[in-house]
């Protein structure tokens, strides 16, 4: 397993903002990302705020706009080369508990919340 | 969450490795800029860069385009229009769109040539993209 630490992030836009907090048990479903990685469900240990987030994930910036965030367990894998360094994943659905639960919300509030 | 390919070259080359792959790239992007991946710093001439190469880097065909990404992020129209270098101690990892276009490709190709004509172990291979899991 891979060696993250900390606190881990999910990013989303308004439909799955709303599909994932809308059950007091977090599901982050595993599906296919663009270019050829696995399928999964992706994580980062880069929280809002941090500079170039869209270009170091490689997404719009328009799939920052909602972050959910919450304790590792030290069980995902950590992505094949250097950007494993600070992006993991799940090869199946991913059920975060309430008692690792940190803060979800609009990015830029959940930034706020951390400094 | 997450977007493009990663394409893992492995070599211990390190700044090394990385100027030769910038050397290709400004062979095809003459006027190419470069920005430190981890921090909001200004962009840099790639010509001007310093030996000192930071650990993660942006490189794009110029600086109107860099202001592009900014604003909005890795969305279609700027398909082709840059290339994500993160060194590690054993390999070059660099990442291109989800579908890379042709000069995006031979870009990857040159690059992997440069690196095995360095002679450095392990140089050379391209390792397909993806991800997979760590033995134990």
């Amino acid at each position: 397993m891979g060696a993250q630490q900390g606190i881990l992030f999910h990013y989303t836009d308004s439909d799955g903002y709303d599909a994932i907090r809308s059950q007091p048990i977090w599901l982050f479903k595993a599906s296919q990302p663009p270019g050829n990685h696995p399928i999964g469900a992706y994580f980062t240990t880069l929280g809002p705020g941090t500079p170039n987030l869209a270009k170091r994930l490689r997404i719009p910036k328009s799939k920052l706009k909602y972050v959910f965030s919450f304790r590792s367990a030290q069980d995902l894998t950590p992505l094949t080369g250097a950007r494993g360094r600070y992006v993991f994943y799940s090869d199946a659905d991913y059920r975060v508990e309430p008692d690792r639960q940190s803060d979800h919300g609009p990015a830029a509030e959940v930034a706020g919340r951390r400094t | 969450m997450i977007g493009g390919t990663d394409f893992v070259i492995p070599t211990a080359a390190g700044a090394t490795g990385l100027e030769a792959c910038l050397r290709v790239v400004e062979r095809h992007w003459p006027d190419a800029v470069a920005e430190d991946a981890e921090r909001a710093t200004p962009l840099v001439r790639l010509r001007d860069l310093t030996g000192d190469a930071q650990a993660e880097l942006f490189v794009y065909p110029d600086a109107a385009t860099a202001r592009k990404w900014d604003e909005l992020g890795a969305v279609p129209e700027l398909i082709g229009t840059m290339i994500h270098f993160t060194l590690s101690d054993t390999s070059i990892t660099v990442t291109v769109d989800d579908v890379p276009p042709t000069e995006i490709r031979m870009m990857l190709d040159e690059m992997s040539r440069a690196l095995t004509s360095r002679g450095s172990p392990g140089n050379g291979i391209v390792h397909a993209p993806g991800a997979a899991k760590p033995a134990g």
